[in-house]
């Protein structure tokens, strides 16, 4: 029974039908499915899946974007129960995310969250149009391993800059790892400003955190 | 020994022009007013600003460029123009794909009886001669013949310099030309002179420009070419992020070099028109009144305000409300003390160019009592894509980030309207696949138009799913592991005798910018609790509007089902807005309105906006017929 449950969860990610995640969803709690093990057989997979397809040019941002909506739906179900049952996802590592003062692009940094959520990761995010004094108070607060900075401009990426300077001045750029992205940032941008990661997309930007937190 | 300029020479175009070591060869280009393409507002990012260099020393290769090239192009010294930096003298070739091209410009729309109340009029002024009993100064003189008609006249100093050579030149008989209560030009009375206005549509991408005579209201003359700054990036952004990126063209927004390149062309277009008209008798005197429409960044570039505050949320405009700027203060070529009119803004990404395109498109259902209750939707696809919706009486619009996808941009083939563009593309029951150019010409690419009838066909012959996946369903299909490509024409068949081909890719992006338009469609309607069957009218302006086969847009999703007869694709409506507005008071009156009135929705932090935009990504099922 939990089995095609599980499979309905996975194949309705990979399928890119969101409304059927979130139905799968509910169908598994009624049947008194562990949260948990609807994350971890059910949706966890599925996302892998949709990541590998991207990775090796069989799907695009679109399908990506609509098993992230299909993840998010899922979790709105899911995170409640979590909650009651005090219990925390196990985490591969914590990554604060934002997009940058500024700018308040959502899609990119949010498809970004996700992957590293399926992928194991703590992620607190902070939405957008940031200030950096906020990265720097929830850095300090929250010591994350990794920091993400998202901007989607070129009028707004100088802000990760701006943030990666802030970080040094409060003394606090070494305890941190920084990732940063978007569309109009590129490798040598990231190595310009000083940044410890750089990725082209939400998978690629999955496999650096790996990296980073690795050490 | 070192040198603080050095000498660029730019082939083929044979301009030379001298920069620092710190200005790159795309500042070159720019500086000599050759336009090379960049998307990117010259970061490394577009690839578009390909150029070689035949001689010299340049900076070292970027990381960035290390990508873009392969080693046998390092070899042959192909660089990214924004990347490369000179070390001597040198000679650089630009390959006629960096350059921006002519192309067709869009400037045909329709033509609605208009109505007659221009805000400038002419009339004749008898001038007593001075004499040794009458020693009153010109002015004086020119005051009493006036007296009856206009008490406290305005005179404008440039018709104070003229006043005592035309008094004596045309026997003291002069056409006197009034703004309001403001004279603004004097011109010699016989014969009778024509009055001109000037009415001005300034795109991200291309201008379009037009010639009125103010009396008849008919149009004398049109000129269209592609908005000069294109050079300083494709989009609104990477041109705000050019002036962020050099202080030194920050300090006067009225002589950045973005400020000065629009005007430059607007001039261009200017004389074009005078020299098509030939009439001995018309020249940049005669154009007395103007209007100039933009979005609000093309519109604050022209009118040399700052535009960085643009660049940055929350995008709020240094003004909104409707201008009057002296002709002579930013250089605009025509009478000097002529009052270049731009109507009111809305908000950071809906501009002038919005409010103007609503008047021949929304504002008679708005107007008309009986049809004021009507559903209509008009929407400008663009770089930007603006959308408004008149419901219950009342205007609410949004603003989409569709991207430069639809103009060519991204897409592999992707070119914009020019001769030998792909324009439509049928596919047969039989799976033959017919097309048709611009100008008739050999296939070399493909225009905004046909890849979404390329896209609507692939996907109505199963060669396409409803996600956007490849299908092995045709011998033209080419699927090897991540590459998937659909030849559309083959390499015998084109202009340059490579296959003509749409990609995976390609797909991806128009899925990426139909589905942003759907989005703010879809939010604008259930903002007014209204479907899209519910339209009255659904309007379509702008010039990739103009060409685009509705159906190719209902069947991907772009648009939503709407019977088709009640879709009016209308041409330039924002360029017949701004002649609107040159010919009647009125019609300035209701720019005002409108714009004030207007309910702007933020899509960007609108909470709909995600699942919007990710419920449109793919393509809607196909039992709908259309």
């Amino acid at each position: 029974m939990s089995q095609e449950i599980f499979a309905k969860l996975t194949n309705s990610l990979v399928d890119g039908d969101p409304d059927a995640t979130f139905e799968a969803t509910k169908e598994a709690l009624a049947a008194g499915i562990e949260p948990m093990a609807i994350i971890k057989e059910g949706l966890i997979p599925g996302m892998n899946i949709v990541g590998e397809k991207f990775s090796c040019g069989e799907y695009f941002l679109p399908d990506l974007i609509i098993a992230a909506d299909g993840m998010q739906k899922a979790m709105v179900l899911l995170e409640p129960e979590l909650l009651k049952r005090q219990q925390a996802i196990e985490s591969a590592g914590t990554v604060l995310l934002g997009t940058v003062k500024g700018d308040i692009h959502e899609i990119g940094k949010s498809l970004v969250g996700t992957m590293l959520s399926a992928n194991g990761f703590k992620v607190h995010d902070l939405g957008v149009d940031v200030p950096t004094e906020t990265f720097i108070a929830k850095v300090q607060e929250m010591k994350p391993d990794i920091l993400g900075l998202s901007a989607l401009l070129t009028t707004t990426m100088v802000m990760q800059r701006e943030v990666i300077k802030a970080l040094a001045e409060a003394g606090i750029r070494d305890q941190v790892k920084v990732m940063v992205g978007g569309a109009p940032v590129t490798r040598s941008w990231a190595e310009e400003i000083g940044a410890d990661g750089y990725a082209e997309d939400a998978m690629g930007a999955v496999q650096i955190a790996r990296q980073l937190v690795g050490k | 020994m070192t040198s603080d300029r050095f000498t660029i020479h730019l082939q083929p175009i044979g301009r030379r022009i001298q920069i620092r070591p710190d200005q790159s060869i795309l500042e070159a280009a720019q500086l000599a007013g050759v336009e090379i393409n960049s998307v990117c507002g010259g970061v490394g990012l577009c690839e578009a600003c390909r150029v070689r260099v035949i001689k010299g020393q340049l900076s070292d290769p970027t990381l960035d460029e290390q990508n873009a090239f392969s080693t046998d192009e390092v070899r042959q010294g192909f660089r990214l123009a924004c990347q490369a930096y000179p070390q001597s003298d040198v000679v650089i070739d630009i390959p006629p794909e960096s350059l921006s091209t002519p192309q067709r410009l869009q400037l045909e729309s329709q033509q609605k009886s208009q109505e007659l109340d221009p805000v400038v009029r002419q009339s004749t002024v008898e001038i007593q001669p001075p004499s040794i009993e009458d020693l009153r100064s010109d002015v004086t003189r020119l005051r009493a013949a006036l007296q009856p008609e206009a008490g406290n006249l305005e005179l404008d100093y440039c018709v104070i310099q003229k006043l005592p050579g035309l008094c004596r030149s045309s026997g003291w008989k002069i056409q006197a030309i009034f703004h309001q209560s403001k004279l603004i030009q004097i011109l010699p009375a016989t014969p009778r002179p024509r009055i001109l206005g000037l009415a001005v549509d300034i795109g991200t991408t291309k201008v379009a420009a037009y010639f009125v005579d103010i009396e008849s209201g008919g149009i004398l003359a049109q000129a269209g070419s592609m908005n000069p700054q294109i050079a300083f990036g494709e989009d609104v952004i990477s041109r705000i992020s050019y002036l962020i990126n050099h202080p030194d063209q920050r300090k006067h927004p009225n002589q950045n070099l973005l400020h000065q390149r629009i005007i430059e062309g607007l001039n261009k277009l200017i004389d074009k028109m005078l020299s098509e008209i030939a009439d001995p008798l018309i020249s940049h005197e005669n154009i007395v009144d103007a209007v100039v429409v933009g979005n609000t960044a093309m519109h604050h570039l022209f009118a040399g305000l700052p535009v960085e505050q643009l660049g940055i949320s929350p995008y709020v405009p240094a003004v909104s409300e409707a201008l009057y700027i002296p002709a002579k203060d930013i250089g605009l070529a025509i009478a000097p003390a002529a009052l270049v009119y731009l109507p009111p803004n809305i908000a950071g990404y809906v501009g002038a160019d919005h409010v103007a395109m609503l008047l021949p498109t929304i504002y008679p259902y708005y107007s008309d009592s009986d049809k004021k209750h009507s559903k209509v939707m008009a929407i400008d696809i663009g770089t930007n894509t603006e959308i408004s919706l008149l419901n219950n009486g009342k205007i609410t619009s949004c603003s989409c980030a569709s991207g430069p996808a639809f103009e060519g941009a991204h897409i592999q083939f992707g070119m914009r309207a020019a001769p030998g563009a792909i324009e439509k593309i049928q596919i047969t029951p039989e799976k033959k696949i017919l097309y048709k150019t611009i100008g008739d010409q050999e296939p070399v690419g493909l225009c905004g138009s046909g890849i979404l009838d390329a896209i609507a066909e692939m996907y109505s012959a199963n060669l396409i799913d409803s996600k956007g996946m490849f299908l092995n369903n045709h011998p033209n299909m080419h699927i090897e592991g991540r590459n998937m490509e659909f030849v559309l024409v083959p390499a015998e068949e084109s202009g340059h005798h490579q296959e003509i081909v749409l990609t995976r890719r390609d797909v991806n992006e128009i899925q990426l910018a139909k589905g942003a338009i759907r989005a703010g469609i879809n939010i604008l309607l259930a903002e007014a609790g209204l479907m899209a069957q519910d339209l009255d009218a659904f309007i379509i302006a702008g010039a990739f509007g103009t060409y685009i086969d509705i159906r190719s847009a209902m069947k991907i999703g772009m648009f939503p089902f709407v019977p088709l007869e009640r879709c009016h694709q209308v041409g330039n409506a924002a360029g017949a807005g701004a002649r609107q507005m040159l010919l009647s008071k009125r019609y300035r009156q209701i720019a005002s309105e409108l714009a004030n009135q207007i309910h702007y929705i933020e899509l960007s932090n609108h909470p709909k906006f995600a699942d919007e935009f990710s419920k449109s990504l793919f393509f809607p099922a196909k039992e709908l017929s259309i």
